[in-house]
């Protein structure tokens, strides 16, 4: 009985192949194989398995108008607050006044 | 390669970041002090024309839209400092930015004085602001942007604190420089010109609410760039370096085209 000959890997004859993808079934070299869920898969299938590469599925949350304008709702608010509070103050009762420099106007 | 600077070492390098792009930098200082301004202006308008109360709502609505504008520029020029630093920021849809920095943005008035009360929480919470703004593309929705740029403002907390806190220093001697500066300025128009001003005139009254809004907004637009490149390189470091985009760059830096001039 004679041993079976070497079985090449796929991606590059010149190797003996180190085992198979346990879902094509074909042999690879050590360095064409990964390690996925437990199983051994070449690049080619885990590429399968991960899925096409779609676009990142839309995170839940609110859509960015809707924040946005929930943004700028707060930026009014903050300002005109800020505003209605600085209109309510007696008008001789802040520093913006200035005073003259005594002798400096006639 | 994931090396983590030390504070002063990253503050040199995001000067020297901003220097690769001075146009951009001088224009986001520019709406800055800009912004400052029209603060500065709407706080006197209010406190001296009594007409002015009846206007406040309309105002707010202005400086609303210019701040939600300033700070959309803030990312556009984010994403232009990361092209230049070769990591990413190439695809960018600017309506998605603008709505996306008008979102969070705004709350950071509430949340880093709440933060600033907290003392040490102020550097992750200002790194947040700045991580939006830096990570948006515009493509994703606020909650998920909001999400990587709270993990991210996380990452090496004392480089993120001890750089804020030199940047904190820098920003009170700029503020002192600004002010001296400006009563500078004013006595040597005076003295060379013969030309009276505000500060030749009144200086104790020079020296109210809105010249520190006008000194104080200007201060933050000076160093707004700087710590924009800060946390640009933090980002680079921590969500870049696991990825191998920084050997990306390096390589790419490495190894110019066949022909082209290095």
């Amino acid at each position: 009985m004679t041993a079976p000959a070497a079985i090449a890997c796929a991606l590059h004859p010149q190797r003996p192949a180190a085992g198979r993808c346990e879902r094509c079934g074909r042999g690879f070299c050590r360095e064409c194989l990964t390690p996925h869920a437990g199983r051994l898969a070449c690049a080619a299938c885990l590429r399968e398995l991960a899925g096409p590469a779609a676009a990142p599925a839309r995170a839940p949350g609110l859509p960015s108008g809707l924040a946005a304008l929930l943004g700028l709702i707060l930026l009014w608010s903050v300002y005109a607050g800020l505003g209605w509070g600085l209109a309510r103050l007696p008008s001789d009762g802040h520093s913006d006044v200035p005073t003259p420099v005594h002798g400096s106007r006639p | 390669m994931n090396r983590q600077r030390g504070p002063m070492q990253l503050l040199e390098d995001a000067m020297a970041l901003c220097a690769e792009d001075p146009a951009g930098c001088a224009l986001q200082v520019a709406v800055g002090v800009a912004l400052s301004a029209g603060l500065a202006w709407a706080q006197l308008d209010l406190l001296r024309n009594p007409e002015a109360a009846g206007q406040v709502g309309w105002v707010a609505l202005g400086l609303a839209l210019a701040h939600a504008s300033s700070m959309w520029l803030q990312a556009r020029q984010a994403s232009a400092l990361r092209r230049t630093l070769g990591s990413g920021g190439d695809a960018v849809s600017a309506p998605g930015q603008w709505r996306n920095q008008a979102a969070w943005q705004p709350w950071a008035l509430l949340g880093l004085p709440l933060a600033a009360l907290t003392v040490l929480g102020l550097a992750q919470v200002s790194a947040f602001f700045c991580n939006v703004a830096l990570l948006d593309d515009g493509t994703e929705r606020p909650g998920a942007l909001g999400r990587r740029a709270w993990a991210l403002a996380g990452r090496a907390p004392l480089q993120a604190q001890t750089s804020l806190a030199i940047l904190a220093a820098l920003g009170l001697l700029i503020f002192g420089n600004l002010i001296a500066g400006v009563f500078m300025a004013g006595k040597l128009a005076k003295v060379l010109l013969g030309a009276d001003s505000v500060l030749t005139l009144y200086p104790d009254g020079a020296l109210n609410g809105t010249f520190f809004i006008l000194c104080l907004g200007s201060t933050w637009a000076l160093l707004r760039p700087v710590f924009v490149a800060m946390h640009i390189l933090r980002w680079s470091e921590g969500e870049a370096g696991p990825r191998g985009e920084d050997l990306v760059l390096r390589l790419r830096n490495l190894a110019p085209a066949p022909g082209e001039p290095r």
